[in-house]
């Protein structure tokens, strides 16, 4: 299919369409609707009026939000405008109307395949729908990668489909290029390196970041795109973000729980060999063993895919109420699911930055992902480096120290209705710390364990001394994280008996 | 049968080459057949992405750095860069797209151990025309934008294109109405005026009259908001580089520039009133302040101490409170002239 497109391109040289342009200037659009709001921008159907009244998406960017910044907002649409493929949304113009920049942008009548899931299919698309909609997500990260782009946040929140069974891949806010030359120099704007995208959806090099990552972490999202079609969101999201953080550092303790009620839905769900090992693939720990686009595209899943986009309109989008009222619908739901309306948010960087899970496992029969929790690796242990590697996050804070702050400030400032919650968010932290505490005692034990054992070998001395050095640093260095963790924990006590006592004065 | 006539693989010199003819013969009239026209373009195209692939590498290997000099070398021999500026106009998106990666990636291309599109180009500087000409067209301008941004990597190329008369239509570029181009113009603005240090400085001391009188009146003083902002933190970027010191301390002189600035740090917008404060401060704390700015600056004493009292910016910031208390100091400390 990519090489279809591809030569048709080609052929298509002696006819150049020239752009329609669009008028660029406020004045020629009637906004009718707001259909998404993010963090700093607005997205509206509007028409144009000197042209027939077509109708627009209209994406209003604040830009005097600081974190927004110009470059990437001009990469962002300079993206957007050189980008030519018919499962892309492209930006008809951009221009500035006082502090925003309205990018406007074909009207998706249908918008996104996360707001209609939510709204219409909570536990998921039927398997040929979402084959269909894959399908088309996935030439299109084809086309973009062969163009040297990464997307960088594919999600069902990014995939919108119009009431004719079209479906393309939108919002670039953090897409980057492997040809930009500024991306490797320039300080503060989007490095590779960069954490960007939206946590559920990150793949692990993403998360752990310090080695940069490559087209194999939007293949890596892709797989987890795919879990969101089929059981109607992405791994591990009944969590608010902050809280299913903490769970992702304990969740070895409470785990169960959280598999049962899944088994329980997925009892109802049967998924084809073809899928599983479809998304399987895609979410290999190892990048380099995930496919390419292009290559995922020669799938059996989706060769064998041959119901057209008719099974599409009819089966999901038929009926469908129109973007306009359910956006209504999911602003009055305060606060029902975290991620509602982030569709179209244009920020670069989640608000969430700890995440600490040294990786996942997909398990595929449950057709979920099952996390790895750094502390508990029992195999690569005579791989040194390794170990050092995955528990190297213990110096670093969970929670954020200015938050707890914050939140011990507003429980001062007796935020009475704030205060159980937080409490629970305080007892969760220490809970998990001291879980923490508990697996470095254990990672402690093991290492003095091997201490001893190398220390009665007798052969090979001087060779085991060196690893006996070694290893009694990275002992060192573990005591030093654990002094440190418990001096947090002390402070979280201190907090919440603080929080106690405030709270019983009341 | 395919096996048996296998031509031996193309040379990067080679593809080189046939880019070059398939080029010419595109330049050409249309007097040949409309089919077989299509059936060049087509290998025209593929031929300019097959030189991407050499100097970027593809998904199966990296460059080599043997085909690249080899590359760079014979498409420097002749005029291809030329050839290929001039007929992107006829290629469709994609092609122009690869040309302009392959065009921008030739520039960095050392040749025993030189660069040799700097020569070329200063044998050629015209072309040097024809991409800045390129905001004018909007099918061309972001092509010829990053074409044109990686040649004033040159330093002679970039003391060519500020000293040209083009360096005057960037004001206006910068404010088109079409975002793409204004801000493709302006990212180019920003490079020729801060990557050179010593041309940039030369050409601001021989220019200051005329250049500072229009980013004043053009660029701090636009009614666009974008225009505003990239010109006052370009400014205190220009200003605030140590080779520009004998501008900056000119610049900060002038009562009519304070006057510019002290209006930008009333602006509702938080990101233009902050880096107009880092402009503003050079003003402050200029040791050698006329009279004419010193007494705006007392006659607007409480006014601006009111002003810095509840200024933060949204992350804690120490370089900007401790700056921004060095400036409620020179301020506060100032001596009212005596006035007739």
């Amino acid at each position: 299919m990519a090489h279809h497109e591809q030569e048709d391109q080609c052929s298509s040289t002696g006819t150049i369409a020239q752009k329609i342009q669009y008028p660029l200037d406020p004045s020629s659009y009637k906004i009718l609707d707001e259909i998404g709001v993010g963090v700093s921008a607005i997205v509206y159907k509007a028409i144009c009026i000197p042209m027939d009244s077509t109708v627009v998406a209209i994406k209003a960017i604040d830009l005097d939000q600081s974190r927004t910044d110009l470059d990437s907002i001009r990469r962002e649409t300079k993206t957007m405008s050189l980008l030519s493929h018919p499962n892309i949304l492209n930006a008809h113009c951009s221009f500035s109307v006082d502090s925003r920049l309205w990018v406007v942008m074909p009207f998706m009548s249908c918008g996104s395949l996360q707001s209609i899931i939510s709204s219409c299919f909570p536990d998921g698309l039927p398997e040929p729908c979402i084959a269909i909609v894959l399908k088309e997500t996935l030439s299109a990260l084809s086309y973009l990668h062969n163009q040297g782009h990464l997307h960088r946040d594919v999600k069902a929140g990014n995939i919108l489909s119009d009431s004719d069974g079209s479906v393309k891949l939108a919002d670039f806010g953090v897409s980057a290029s492997i040809y930009e030359p500024s991306h490797h120099h320039h300080h503060g704007s989007a490095m590779i390196t960069d954490m960007a995208g939206t946590p559920y959806w990150m793949a692990p090099e993403v998360i752990r970041s310090h080695t940069g990552y490559s087209f194999k972490a939007d293949i890596w999202s892709f797989g987890i795109t795919a879990l969101e079609l089929a059981h109607g969101r992405p791994p591990l999201s009944h969590l608010p973000p902050e809280k299913s953080l903490l769970m992702k550092m304990t969740q070895r303790f409470r785990f169960s729980d959280y598999e049962k009620t899944l088994k329980i839905k997925d009892k109802n769900k049967k998924f084809s060999r073809a899928f599983k090992d479809m998304v399987a693939s895609c979410l290999d720990q190892d990048p380099s063993k995930r496919p390419s686009a292009e290559k995922l595209m020669k799938h059996s899943f989706f060769k064998n895919c041959n119901k057209g986009v008719e099974f599409f309109v009819k089966n999901v989008l038929h009926g469908l109420r129109s973007v306009e009222e359910r956006f209504k619908e999911s602003r009055n739901h305060v606060g029902a699911e975290h991620h509602e309306d982030e569709e179209f948010e244009v920020g670069s960087s989640p608000p969430v930055k700890q995440r600490r899970i040294s990786g996942w496992n997909f398990n595929e029969e449950g057709f979920e992902l099952d996390p790895v929790f750094p502390f508990f690796t029992t195999e690569s242990r005579a791989d040194s480096d390794s170990v050092v590697k995955q528990v190297r996050f213990g110096g670093e804070t969970i929670i954020p120290p200015d938050r707890i702050k914050k939140q011990s400030e507003s429980d001062t400032n007796s935020e009475e209705s704030n205060l159980g919650t937080q409490l629970a968010v305080h007892h969760q932290a220490a809970e998990s710390l001291m879980a923490l505490r508990r697996s470095l005692d254990e990672e402690r034990q093991q290492v003095s364990n091997m201490i001893a054992l190398l220390g009665g070998e007798i052969s090979r001395e001087d060779q085991l001394m060196q690893i006996v050095e070694r290893l009694k640093m990275e002992l060192e260095t573990e005591r030093r994280k654990n002094f440190e963790l418990e001096m947090e924990l002390e402070f979280l006590k201190h907090q919440i008996s603080g929080a106690d006592n405030s709270g019983g004065t009341d | 049968m395919k096996g048996l006539f296998k031509s031996k693989p193309r040379t990067p010199v080679d593809i080189v080459r046939q880019t070059r003819d398939l080029i010419i013969y595109a330049n050409r009239s249309a007097d040949v057949r409309e089919s077989k026209r299509e059936d060049k373009m087509a290998e025209l195209c593929k031929n300019i992405r097959e030189l991407k692939s050499i100097l970027y590498g593809n998904s199966e290997s990296e460059p080599v750095s043997e085909a690249c000099a080899q590359l760079t070398a014979e498409f420097f021999r002749e005029n291809t860069l030329r050839l290929l500026i001039t007929c992107l106009p006829k290629l469709n998106l994609e092609a122009r797209k690869d040309a302009t990666q392959v065009v921008a990636n030739l520039q960095r291309q050392q040749v025993h151990s030189k660069l040799i599109a700097s020569d070329y180009l200063e044998a050629n500087i015209d072309l040097l025309d024809i991409l800045i000409a390129g905001y004018e067209n909007t099918d061309m301008a972001l092509h010829y934008g990053a074409m044109l941004r990686e040649c004033i990597r040159h330093q002679s190329v970039a003391r060519y294109v500020l000293e040209s008369q083009h360096m005057k239509k960037f004001f206006d570029y910068i404010q088109l109405p079409n975002f793409d181009i204004a801000a493709d113009a302006a990212a180019t603005f920003k490079e020729l005026l801060t990557r050179h240090k010593s041309t940039v400085a030369e050409f601001l001391s021989k220019n200051y009259d005329w250049f500072f009188a229009e980013y004043n009146s053009k660029l701090l003083e636009s009614s666009n908001y974008i225009t505003r902002r990239q010109a006052v933190k370009l400014l205190g970027d220009i200003l605030l580089d140590r080779s520009n010191s004998v501008v900056m301390t000119r610049y900060v002189s002038s009562r009519e520039n304070l006057r510019i600035l002290m209006n930008l740090l009333r602006e509702s917008s938080k990101s233009i009133q902050i880096e107009a404060f880092h402009v503003f401060k050079l003003f402050a704390a200029n040791q050698n302040k006329p009279p004419d700015i010193v007494s705006i600056l007392v006659a607007n004493r409480s006014k601006l101490l009111r002003l810095f009292a509840d200024f933060k910016t949204d992350k804690e910031d120490e370089q900007f409170e401790a700056d921004k208390a060095q400036v409620v100091k020179e301020i506060a400390g100032l001596e009212p002239r005596d006035r007739p």
